[in-house]
């Protein structure tokens, strides 16, 4: 007996039992429904927790951080050797150094208090700088005391005698919703007809403290960083380090700061990112790292602690809607069953003429994977719509609480979960009907033919 | 033809017992017999008297308690129920008292049947089927589902069915046990003239003494004992 008679003939057994066939296929979809949404629901959670990982740091660099052991000889520091020799590990794409001053902008009577990012900018690609304008941030753009600022930052200029007012606030709220929404920019920070600005290294005066008014060193806006940048860089300005670092020895030497005093740090940079190629080699490289004397974190780090986290909710989250599969998988049984008593008949009869008793098995098994699959099929239809509609509630704020995040969906169906969705029940349908596959294959095909 | 060389079925001392809790019944009490390849053999007795178990047993649906059954040679007393199944596919054809027909299925699948067991390709088996069905005189029914059709139609559907595959013995118990005289006579007609023309054999159950007259060979059963055995034709033809 060829399979495609087979499968006609599963076929023909179902056209005549339609509402029944219905029912079973109904407690399917019900069940893939189960464990399909609640598996999208632990795949949004663990998204939306990866974003925020990534929110505070690629997930592919290492910060590097000097031994603070105190003991002298296993000290180790952020300098150009240690570039060098980081970037000679496999691995290891660019190690980005950062330095750091803190400092302001003075325009007029008003000020800005910020910190001050110096990078290496023949790393630039690296950094991850983007404008708010959308051009791309080019080396020249640090010439001449070249600077970018933070898209917030802008706002911040105030008057230290009056203090912040609305101005210095970047939002909107909306007053009903709560919502917030940015405000466009004041002024062309980065025409220097609309905005006169100064950079300077020590604040202090103008928060009450002793000393005279800090001396303004020339500078010019390059340009402002996109509003939705992310990390240091969203609120501090960058500039060449070489820059920074020449501004800065000029600052000392017009305050005679004592310089020796400084050099004892001998970190020149503040922070010390390390680029990995993969994700997955994170934890290799961060092992190295260690080795040589440097301490180190990654958000990697957090994300193997996620990820374990997850697979435990998610396999909650599966084993709750696998309670519904189990039910639809005996729902399957049943109908089975309850169809070899009332084929016996009609089963006898095939054995009498010569039928296979493999054939008999393989059609009550195919009967059941139909089942199974056509219930997989639509279930996973309906558990796309209504992972749609979920996230649609979401996005509108009905199902807000259950969010992990704005514009991160509560339910995410990843092919892999509609694919393992089919193979599953289509897997559960043949399983359930294997008993009574075997029982209809142990049917008496004598009694079959016995006058009723 | 040496008649003895030709001989399709071959029986020895075949007993059946069947035991219902501490109570014994003797089916067949020691069977001896030897069926002619051709012949359209009839098992004859009175109700009770064991003819179906015997034709049950010939078939391979049932086993027997102790005794030999060989087949074309081959010893189905001995086979499994995988090698039994194999066995009536490829030689046997049933004609049933009560049709047997597939309910759900229409004429033309019915007879399809063996032919969709014995994996014979489906434009060959719906010709043939086809074929089949206009000789039992139901060309105008291919489509009909057994329910639409008359016991006497479902009949002949039945022995296109049993002959479609041209299986070398054909089974028939009480093939006519549901019909009218008329019917009876169409019917048994039909069937002792395909098997004739095929030189089939045939083994027919029957309690009636006109289709006994079908007969080449006559088995009297009763109690689950041969009673007489007779070739009645040859009589005829050697008193003629
Ligand atoms: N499965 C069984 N279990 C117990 N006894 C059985 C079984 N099948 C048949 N018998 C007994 O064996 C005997 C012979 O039965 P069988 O069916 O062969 O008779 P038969 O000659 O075909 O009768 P009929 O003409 O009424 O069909 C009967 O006494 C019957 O009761
Ligand atoms: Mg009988």
């Amino acid at each position: 007996m060829s399979f495609l008679d087979i499968l006609k003939m599963a076929g023909g057994n179902f056209l005549r039992r339609k509402a029944r066939t219905l029912l079973t296929v109904a407690g399917v979809v019900i069940g893939t429904m189960a464990v399909v949404i609640m598996l999208s629901i632990g795949q949004g959670m663990e998204k939306g927790y990866i974003e925020q990982l990534q929110s505070w740091g690629s997930l592919t660099q290492i910060e590097v951080y000097p031994n603070y052991s105190g003991n002298e000889d296993e000290q180790t520091y952020l300098n150009e050797e240690t570039v060098t020799t980081l970037e000679a590990l496999d691995h290891v794409e660019v190690a980005l150094p950062t330095t750091r001053q803190y400092g302001g902008l003075i325009m007029g009577r008003k000020i800005n208090d910020l910190g001050i990012n110096g990078i290496d900018i023949t790393k630039l690609d690296y950094y991850d700088l983007e404008l708010e304008n959308g051009e791309p941030v080019t080396a020249e753009m640090f010439a001449e005391n070249g600077y970018l600022i933070p898209y917030t930052s802008v706002f911040q200029f105030y008057n230290p005698k009056q203090g912040w007012s609305d101005e210095n606030d970047p939002y909107i709220y909306d007053e009903e919703t709560g919502e917030r929404t940015l405000k466009e920019l004041p002024f062309d920070i980065t025409n220097p007809d609309e905005a006169r600005v100064k950079m300077a290294f020590d604040m202090s005066y103008y928060w009450g403290g002793e000393g005279n008014k800090p001396k303004g060193y020339d500078v010019r806006c390059a340009g402002v960083m996109s509003s939705k940048a992310q990390g240091n860089f969203s609120y501090s300005l960058v500039m060449d380090m070489k820059t920074l670092d020449e501004m800065y020895k000029k600052y000392q030497k017009d305050n005679k700061i004592d310089t020796k005093e400084s050099d004892k740090n001998k970190n020149k940079y503040d922070s010390l990112y390390v680029v990995v190629d993969d994700m997955n080699n994170v934890t290799d490289v961060q092992a190295e790292i260690n080795s040589l004397g440097y301490q180190t974190w990654a958000s990697a780090e957090l994300l193997e602690d996620v990820q374990e986290q997850m697979g435990m909710i998610q396999a909650v989250l599966g084993g709750i809607g696998a309670v519904a599969f189990l039910v639809a998988a005996i729902g399957i049984s049943n109908t089975m069953v309850m169809s070899t008593y009332e084929r016996t008949r009609e089963i006898g009869i095939m054995k009498v003429l010569g039928c296979k008793l493999s054939n008999i098995m393989t059609l009550f098994l195919t009967e059941a994977a139909i089942i199974g699959f056509a219930g997989g099929v639509f279930g996973i239809a309906l558990s796309l719509g209504l992972s749609k509609i979920m996230n649609m509630l979401s996005d509108s704020g009905a199902l807000a609480m259950f969010s992990m995040g704005e514009g991160i969906p509560i339910s995410i169906i990843p092919i892999w979960l509609i694919v393992g969705g089919i193979v599953f029940s289509t897997l559960v349908g043949v399983i359930s009907g294997f008993y009574p596959a075997l029982r209809a294959t142990k049917l008496s095909a004598l009694d079959a033919i016995k006058n009723e | 033809m040496n008649a003895k060389d030709d001989i399709i079925i071959d029986v020895k001392n075949l007993r059946k017992v069947y035991t219902i809790g501490t109570e014994r019944v003797i089916a067949l009490a020691g069977i001896d017999m030897k069926i002619r390849r051709g012949e359209i053999c009839c098992l004859f007795g009175p109700s009770g008297s064991g003819k179906s178990t015997l034709l049950n047993m010939l078939a391979g649906l049932e086993k027997p308690t102790t005794g030999e059954i060989a087949i074309g040679g081959a010893r189905i007393d001995k086979m499994n129920e995988t090698q039994l199944a194999d066995f009536r596919r490829n030689h046997f054809g049933f004609v049933f008292q009560s049709y047997n027909l597939l309910p759900a299925l229409t004429a033309l699948e019915n007879v399809e049947m063996p032919m969709i067991f014995r994996g014979v390709d489906k434009n060959i088996r719906k010709k043939q089927a086809v074929k089949m069905l206009q000789y039992v005189g139901l060309k105008d029914r291919i489509k009909h589902k057994p329910t639409q059709m008359s016991g006497g139609q479902q009949q002949r559907v039945g022995i296109a069915r049993a002959f479609v595959a041209h299986p070398p013995v054909i089974f028939a118990d009480e093939p006519t046990g549901n019909l009218d005289t008329h019917t009876t006579y169409e019917v048994m007609d039909m069937m002792s003239a395909m098997v004739k023309k095929r030189g089939s054999t045939m083994i027919i159950v029957t309690h009636d003494n006109e289709i006994a007259a079908y007969g080449d060979h006559i088995i009297k059963i009763r109690d689950g004992k041969i009673l007489e055995e007779s070739w009645p034709k040859q009589q005829i033809a050697a008193a003629e």
